[in-house]
């Protein structure tokens, strides 16, 4: 594999920065005891005001954190995120999706993760660094918001891929590659492809997922075509077990790169995410990181490392059921709620999970509904037109349903019958 | 000032995401609202519900169920407002400036909190850098700033600075290139940024005075200039009162001031070979329009700083108050400056004769010039070798192929006894690449 076709020149010009590159070198030699090391600018402990934290969980217990755990920590490069954590996380990765690429360390593409600042953190490191002016961009239709807002400003050509509910559908797919020759793709001036992005698991907006079979198909045209896959999987563990198996899971060409997030297990505000990927690629984004964030915030993935190391792997899943059954119930409060006021006004898919319901209003465009609704019934949800590549009017609405109340949900679809009934009375 | 004119095509090509446009809608509405919008976790799902954190002096800060859910869920971008809040409110005691709380100025003051103040400069040169651009850097300057704009494929320029940092005169003698007409006539190629640190200059050590200050600023309105002050050292200032920053003198909103926390209030942990601060916060202070557009850009990438970091320091400010603040500053200045005359201490017993040096006035380093050709082979080489390391002063060099005399010695962490036998081992090699070149 040549990877170094899929970076763009920023990506391609990163290279680690010298103090780093050369404390690497010296250091991580055998670094022996009565070395001094006045090297790198790094503030002393003994300024830092906070000694100790405790965290209270909700099931009654807690964690500390104190400064030798800070300390231990930090053994080794932070960049990529903390040795131990990381460590956590590689066997995690393992135990759940067990990529041929893992620890094969004859593969060019041999599995590496690192820690970042959120998921989305993930996404605009693969998309800044991959992604040129007219690349050629697949992209699941509809799209999640926060991908077509990383993407726009690189100005790609974003190719829409049509999905179902069951998620992307493979002959669409296939019919958009057609007009490319396999055999030639990788021919310079002959570009493809560059990549396909799509949300796999409980998809942003439709809440639909892939089945395995589509995956499989959907990879081999990845390898046919050479095109990487963007994975992000943000939902993953929303789903009870068994889980479908993922495209990572798959991934024998090293051709898949994976954004896992804890926001939605453990809590969005604390920013980790994990990009999970073939290694030259992975090195290119660590570059990346090193000169802007760095490394993602040290007390948050102490937390975490606490709170993993506390769980352990099967607390973990115990705990990733415990979200996927809440959500769940949410789910089907959710649907009778639509099914108790929006049958004639309205249809939809069952989601297989995650936070959302996507709904089509029997209206040509749901954008004006949607402002009405906001305006006179002081009720808020994502008109469809956020999620689409074009702008043209979109008749859905996309609503969550991670937050609301039974209660509120059957007031919020009331609400959005009757706007819907008067602006078919006044305008079809 | 025509902010537009700074910004590079990707930039300008960011648009602000519906649903961030719909969460501000949403912060401003009345309690009956109910809001299916956005994709924001249930926060009964979290399995944080409180935190205590210990101090040093024994306070115990207590972090309730209510503040806590702040920091474990999605938040705005700019920061946790009572978090802005207090940061406006400090950066205007420290600097006070002209475009503070001005309305009516198209520059008018802003802060938003960035992942760390590396993330907040990463994402200003993103903003402002276009390929072929020429930049005006600070020379030596700060390798971390280096990797930054590598990659973007811009000129480089450098500005010499001496014992006092950044050399005004210098700096009107690079921009004499082009003429007056060039700077604002775009494809001129004139120069459009300048970036500096001010105070305990990395690696110099140096600070300007305000003189220096004062005319680099009247340089930057000649030439129309936005200047990026990096100013992670401020609060380690060895001379009181602190020199007035280029931020407080800023009339035309044409600085962007980068302010780190972590010199203040991160544990910095020795794991041998880099910087390790915990918290990730920095602050980015700066004209609105320039602003917003990094603002853009964290909301299709982190999205926020961590929001443990951030409700914890919220706390701690709280707690602190403006002048608590102020006052550990203070300390944490006192602290390095006795780590400074230590080093010094140990530099004049060991090092005299066989290296020069100027001393730090802020900061943590020490750069020293040594009697040597360059220094690169000998530090990676033979001072690794003999257990003692510093970093060669080709890593802060626009060419770092070029031979270089410098190294930089951090005292942040050493104790005077390593300092000192880390001096004699070096005084020890400069002595021996001495005798080989002879």
């Amino acid at each position: 594999m040549d990877y170094e076709r899929y970076l763009n020149e920023t990506g391609i010009g990163r290279k680690p920065s010298p103090i780093r590159s050369q404390h690497a070198k010296l250091v991580c030699l055998e670094p022996e005891d009565d070395a001094i090391y006045l090297t790198g600018g790094l503030p002393n402990h003994s300024t830092f005001p906070a000694v100790k934290a405790t965290f209270q969980l909700r099931d009654g217990s807690s964690i500390e954190l104190d400064h030798k755990a800070t300390k231990d920590a930090l053994q080794y490069d932070a960049t990529p995120g903390f040795k131990e954590l990381l460590n956590w996380i590689y066997e995690l990765q393992r135990q759940v999706h067990n990529p041929p690429t893992y620890n094969n360390n004859k593969h060019p593409g041999e599995m590496k993760c690192i820690m970042t600042n959120g998921a989305q953190h993930g996404l605009s490191l693969v998309m800044g660094n991959l992604v040129c002016k007219d690349d050629i961009c697949l992209m699941e239709s509809p799209a999640y918001a926060g991908a077509i807002s990383v993407l726009n400003h690189l100005k790609p050509k974003m190719i829409p891929i049509d999905t179902d509910k069951h998620g992307i559908i493979p002959s669409e797919l296939r019919k958009v590659l057609s007009r490319w020759n396999p055999s030639t793709i990788q021919q310079p001036g002959k570009d493809g492809p560059k990549l396909l992005y799509c949300v796999p698991t409980c998809g942003n907006p439709t809440g639909a997922s892939l089945t395995l079979e589509r995956k499989k198909e959907i990879y081999e045209l990845a390898r046919e075509y050479k095109f990487l896959i963007i994975e992000d999987d943000p939902y993953f563990y929303l789903r009870s077990k068994p889980y479908v198996p993922s495209f990572l899971s798959m991934d024998t060409d090293g051709l898949v790169l994976r954004m896992d997030s804890v926001s939605k297990v453990v809590s969005a505000g604390i920013r980790i995410g994990v990009l999970t990927g073939p290694a030259p690629l992975i090195d290119t984004f660590t570059c990346n990181i090193e000169t802007s964030v760095q490394h993602t915030s040290g007390l948050s993935q102490q937390f975490l490392l606490a709170l993993l190391k506390k769980w352990g792997y099967e607390g973990f899943f115990a705990n990733a059921d415990k979200m996927a059954s809440f959500y769940e119930k949410r789910k089907y409060e959710c649907l009778e709620a639509a099914r108790n006021h929006l049958q004639d006004v309205a249809e939809w898919d069952e989601p297989a999970g995650g936070m959302f319901l996507w709904i089509k209003l029997k209206v040509k465009d749901a954008h004006p509904v949607v402002e009405k609704l906001i305006q006179e019934k002081n009720v808020f949800v994502a008109p469809g037109w956020y999620f689409t590549l074009d702008s043209k009017p979109c008749p859905y609405i996309r609503v969550a349903f991670s937050n609301t109340t039974y209660e509120n949900m059957n007031k919020a679809f009331e609400s959005l019958a009757q706007v819907i009934q008067k602006y078919k009375s006044e305008n079809e | 000032m025509n902010y537009t004119r700074f910004l590079n095509r990707l930039s300008l090509a960011r648009k602000p995401s519906p649903i961030r446009i719909l969460t501000a809608i949403l912060n401003e509405s009345s309690a009956e609202m109910i809001s299916m919008a956005g994709g924001m976790p249930n926060t009964q799902t979290f399995p944080i519900m409180e935190a205590s954190f210990k101090l040093r002096d024994g306070t115990v800060l207590e972090l309730d169920q209510n503040i806590m859910n702040k920091g474990l869920q999605y938040a705005p971008t700019p920061g946790l407002p009572d978090l802005v809040t207090w940061i406006e409110g400090l950066q205007s005691r420290v600097h006070n400036p002209p475009t503070y709380n001005d309305k009516s100025h198209p520059g008018k003051m802003e802060c938003l909190v960035t992942c760390g103040s590396q993330d907040g400069l990463c994402k200003a040169f993103e903003a402002l850098v276009s390929e072929g651009d020429n930049v005006l850097l600070e020379h030596p300057t700060y390798s971390g700033t280096l990797a930054i704009v590598g990659p973007m494929a811009a000129n480089l320029i450098p500005v010499n600075s001496d014992s006092q940092g950044l050399d005004p005169s210098h700096l009107r003698k690079t921009l004499s290139r082009w003429s007056p007409s060039d700077f604002s006539r775009s494809g001129s190629g004139a120069p459009k940024i300048l970036y500096c640190i001010p105070n305990g200059g990395n690696p110099t050590g140096t600070s300007l005075n305000l003189e220096r200050k004062k005319e680099i600023y009247k340089i930057a309105q000649e030439y129309d200039l936005l200047i990026l002050e990096d100013d992670p050292y401020f609060y380690i200032q060895f001379t009181k009162p602190y020199i007035p920053s280029l931020l407080s003198m800023d009339v035309d909103g044409r600085v962007l001031r980068f302010d780190s926390m972590s010199k203040l209030l991160s544990s910095g942990v020795k794991c041998g070979k880099e910087i390790i601060s915990w918290m990730r916060i920095g602050v980015l202070t700066g004209p609105k329009p320039i602003v917003d557009r990094v603002n853009l850009h964290m909301q299709c990438s982190v999205m926020h700083a961590s929001g443990l970091s951030k409700v914890f320091l919220i706390k701690l400010f709280e707690h602190w108050g403006h002048d608590g603040f102020l006052e550990h500053a203070e300390k944490t200045a006192t602290f390095y400056e006795t780590k400074r005359d230590l080093c010094l201490k140990s530099a004049e017993k060991h090092l005299k004769g066989l290296a020069e040096w100027s001393v730090p006035t802020g900061g943590m380093f020490l750069w020293l010039k040594l009697n040597v050709k360059d220094t690169k082979k000998m530090i990676e080489v033979k001072a690794r070798a003999n257990n003692v390391l510093f970093v060669p002063g080709s890593a802060f060099m626009i060419d770092q192929s070029q031979p270089c005399s410098h190294i930089r010695a951090s005292y942040s962490t050493a104790t005077p006894e390593e300092m000192d036998l880390a001096f004699k081992r070096l005084a020890d090699l400069i002595r021996e690449e001495v005798k080989e070149s002879d």
